[in-house]
């Protein structure tokens, strides 16, 4: 069970436009970097969106490892940045509770292949940046 | 008594068995389904309660910035905090809106309510 116990969880949303001046009442339309594995999906946004979490997550799944001396469980909040060719240009830790865990989340993230097509806002690529909760918990 | 063996765990989405329900989703059945009209609800409310205000324009330059939440087991928004985000201003107003969103139907595991955490980015552009 060591596997689904080692639930690294994806947590991405779409970043969220804001208007900030009455006068420009339009929002920014914004879409995720496409993984090789989400090219097929035709639909709105959304389910790119659910198609990209699942793939982070699951990329996760396979490749996180227990660290050695890894004692206690928690959480370990990773920021992706994207950039404009889609190229995955940072991994950082946001927020952790061991530094063994926090080099095994960034060390999984890294080993993301690149989107095949880059994120855009208002059709144009764009840099993309997302925070994933990688979690590691053992019984 | 009854004791609540774990009472500070919290799962995240991808975890929970059956997915929060934001008011409003109670048609949505699966948990893509749930997921996504929480999602694109959430920008809604962010998108009109967020207030920019002239102070914010005045001294601010616009940042986007990850907001982490509980949804506690009775549904409501708890533990509101900045997780990136580096202007005062910003992130004070970013956490007023979240404190105020609506009650939530909780998370549930084996068809228990259990608390969840959440993580909405805000980009905030003037």
């Amino acid at each position: 069970m060591l596997i689904r116990s080692l639930l690294a969880s994806a947590f991405l949303s779409l970043s969220l436009p804001l208007a900030a001046q009455a006068t420009d009442p339009l929002h920014e339309t914004q879409t995720l970097p496409v993984f090789e594995h989400c090219v097929h999906i035709q639909g709105d946004q959304s389910e790119q969106q659910v198609c990209f979490n699942r793939f982070v997550m699951n990329h996760l799944i396979n490749e996180l490892k227990w660290p050695e001396g890894l004692t206690k469980n928690g959480k370990v909040l990773v920021e992706l940045i994207f950039d404009a060719t889609g190229h995955l240009a940072e991994v950082n830790s946001l927020r952790s509770y061991d530094d063994l865990a926090k080099e095994e989340a960034l060390r999984a993230m890294r080993t993301l292949p690149d989107p095949i097509r880059p994120g855009t806002v208002d059709g144009e690529a764009a840099p993309v940046s997302m925070v994933v909760p990688v979690m590691f918990t053992r019984n | 008594m009854i004791v609540d063996p774990d009472p500070i765990e919290v799962f995240t989405f991808t975890q929970v068995e059956s997915m929060p329900v934001y008011a409003g989703c109670e048609e949505a059945l699966t948990n893509d389904q749930r997921y996504t009209c929480m999602n694109s609800q959430l920008m809604a409310y962010v998108s009109s309660n967020f207030e920019v205000t002239e102070r914010m324009i005045q001294f601010s330059r616009g940042e986007k910035l990850f907001v982490e939440f509980i949804i506690e087991k009775n549904g409501e928004v708890r533990n509101t905090t900045i997780v990136r985000g580096e202007d005062e201003l910003i992130a004070e107003e970013a956490l007023r809106v979240e404190k105020s969103l609506p009650r939530f139907t909780p998370a549930k595991m084996n068809g228990k309510p259990v608390r969840m955490s959440y993580i909405l980015p805000i980009n905030v552009k003037f």
